[in-house]
């Protein structure tokens, strides 16, 4: 993200500059981001507790020089806790988003390309998993991996894999029809070099875009999921399982169940942002599309 | 025109189809023996057939997926393996309590929404603008379990103005029933509310730039009637779309707001089903309340038509 690199390219540069032209918001977020994403690396070195230490002394202690947001009912120190979280929610996030955006595109591009009746097919299956709510779904699936990080990351995946579908589907119908495909097809291209090698790169855009709102998706799911007690399982620090945690003991340190929901919130709403601002500074024209 | 119609239903039935076929798999990758888990480790080996027979969980696969859609299509869900009752029973006993919290959200959202999104679109970039936009991508961003939990502490942990959680319903006291239920439901509705104001804004900014909007300016009509009678009919079309697919948000938040208020929905009977292992139960709630969602599209798709005279000439 350097300077230099910006200047290299008209297009690099033109993309930092709108992507950073829409105020101090869009700064914000991509700066909880950047945070989110440092704080969950470097989590060990930023605390010194562990995330399962327990102090007895220290139950349901407020904020303190010791403890800065105080402890949970069996004296876990809340900041702690908050920090490690912050890794299982990059983990889910980014493992699901990937693994679904390999899967989706792939099955999307594949039969919008091919068309006729596996295109219905793909089309009318993806309808049927949209209807069900993701919630649901993900709460079904998710009882059979119940606490592994990575069975809880496909999981999640699964339940994304539709957006990914519907929207590359829609972009390759259009972009089939165009002149250099027809070349391409003339000139005796495989088709699977066509499906990749052009059309694919013309997904990108709108790719980054649904990738990035849907790693804010993933780590709804997921706290979610930690908070109905089909996700991850205590004692791993989720913020979700932080919550369900603290919620029985509100009236006594409202801190343990509420910081965790602004982190989930926060982190979400970070996503989203630069999302909306990724799909200004690639592509104008995907306004309102996406 | 009646075709289209026709063309819209038979899609709509191949998605409820596929839909029964996905509800059906996925409570079958459930892990656990069903039969063990509803009589016990210690139950007899006849015990255990004579239970397999009743739910036909001896049968082929495919054969108890055929068994169990006659049957689903005659309004016989199968018996619930833990209450041992109808599964349309358990939902007809929950399903009062679930729409009497998620309807009045989808209404109260829908009105507030549109408000909120020409208001947003109106005074664009002034405070009231900043205001909606930020309380939305709150309304976005925050969890639905974590707002019901911060709702209980302020108000009633903190103000002592609400009860913590519980249920009445509306036809025993209708005092009672918005006492216990105008947290839930203004919970429910926030999270709604934004997704809608935010579909109306950015319609509204669309259309408004509009030549007929120009035209209707340089013609001299007061700005209020440009705005509610020109801008807002075509401004709202997509927005129907919108509050169609709140149908399924309202679904999954009546789910987590149940769950945080102890209001025993269809969300609280599905959780405890899926931690039970109740298979009839999930089966039967999903395939419900998916089969609710394809329709509400359907109608959806209907009404476009209805308010769109554009689509409804492409539809011949």
């Amino acid at each position: 993200m350097s300077e230099g690199k910006a200047k290299k390219t008209n297009g690099a540069r033109r993309f930092f500059r709108v992507f950073f032209s829409r105020g101090w918001v869009t700064k914000l977020c991509f700066g909880i981001i950047v945070a989110f994403v440092f704080i969950a690396v470097f989590a060990p070195l930023l605390t010194p507790y562990t995330p399962y230490e327990q102090n007895l002394l220290s139950i349901l202690a407020g904020p303190s020089g010791e403890h800065l947001l105080g402890c949970d009912n069996i004296g876990r120190d809340t900041l702690t806790r908050l920090l490690y979280g912050a890794r299982v929610s990059l983990v889910t996030g980014l493992l699901s988003s990937i693994w679904a955006a390999a899967v989706g595109t792939t099955i999307g591009l594949i039969a919008g390309y091919v068309g006729g009746w596996v295109n219905t097919l793909v089309m009318r299956i993806t309808d049927a998993m949209i209807a069900i709510p993701p919630i649901i779904f993900t709460m079904v699936l998710s009882t059979m991996v119940t606490g592994n990080l990575l069975g809880i990351s496909v999981v999640i995946g699964v339940s994304i894999i539709p957006s990914y579908i519907r929207m590359v589907n829609g972009l390759v119908i259009s972009l089939r029809e165009n002149d250099y495909v027809t070349a391409a097809n003339l000139i005796g291209q495989k088709q699977l070099v066509i499906m990749f090698r052009h059309l694919l790169p013309n997904c990108l855009a709108s790719l980054i875009v649904t990738f990035t709102m849907n790693v804010g998706t993933a780590i709804m799911l997921e706290s979610t999921l930690s908070y109905l007690g089909v996700g991850i399982i205590p004692p791993t620090p989720a913020w979700g399982v932080m919550v369900s945690e603290g919620y029985k003991y509100l009236f006594n340190q409202p801190l343990v169940a509420i910081l965790p929901g602004i982190c989930i919130m926060l982190v979400v709403i970070a996503f989203n942002i630069v999302g909306d601002a990724l799909r200004d500074a690639l592509d104008p024209r995907l306004r309102g599309k996406l | 025109m009646g075709r289209y119609i026709l063309k819209r239903l038979g899609i709509s039935v191949i998605v409820i189809l596929l839909v029964s076929v996905i509800s059906f798999t996925l409570v079958h990758m459930l892990p656990g023996d069903p039969a063990v888990l509803a009589l016990g480790s210690e139950a007899s080996e006849q015990d255990v057939e004579a239970f397999r027979e009743k739910y036909y969980l001896n049968r082929p696969v495919v054969e108890q997926y055929f068994i169990w859609i006659t049957d689903a299509f005659r309004g016989n869900l199968g018996d619930s393996i833990t209450y041992s009752r109808p599964v349309t029973t358990c939902l007809a006993e929950r399903l009062p309590r679930t729409i009497s919290i998620g309807l009045p959200a989808l209404i109260l959202s829908s009105i507030f929404g549109i408000l909120c999104g020409i208001v947003s679109a109106i005074r664009r970039g002034k405070f009231i603008d900043n205001l909606i936009t930020f309380l939305s991508t709150i309304g976005l961003g925050a969890p639905q379990f974590w707002l019901g939990i911060v709702g209980i502490y302020i108000f009633g942990m903190k103000l002592g103005m609400l009860p913590l959680s519980g249920y009445v319903a509306p036809s025993e006291d209708f005092g009672q029933y918005v006492y216990y239920g105008i947290m839930p439901i203004l919970i429910l509705s926030f999270s709604l509310l934004a997704a809608v104001a935010r579909q109306t804004r950015s319609n509204m900014l669309e259309v408004i730039n509009q030549d007929y909007i120009r035209t209707a300016r340089a013609n001299g009509l007061v700005e209020t009637s440009v705005v509610y009678k020109h801008a807002l009919k075509n401004a709202l079309i997509p927005v129907i779309t919108t509050i169609g697919l709140q149908v399924r948000v309202v679904v999954g938040g009546s789910l987590m707001v149940e769950q945080v208020f102890n209001i025993a929905g269809i969300g609280t009977l599905i959780v405890s089903a899926i931690n039970g292992r109740d298979y009839m139960v999930v089966q039967g709630c999903v395939f419900v309340i998916s089969v609710f969602t394809v329709l509400v599209n359907f109608v959806i798709d209907l009404l476009y038509g209805f308010v769109d005279p554009r689509i409804r000439k492409s539809w011949r």
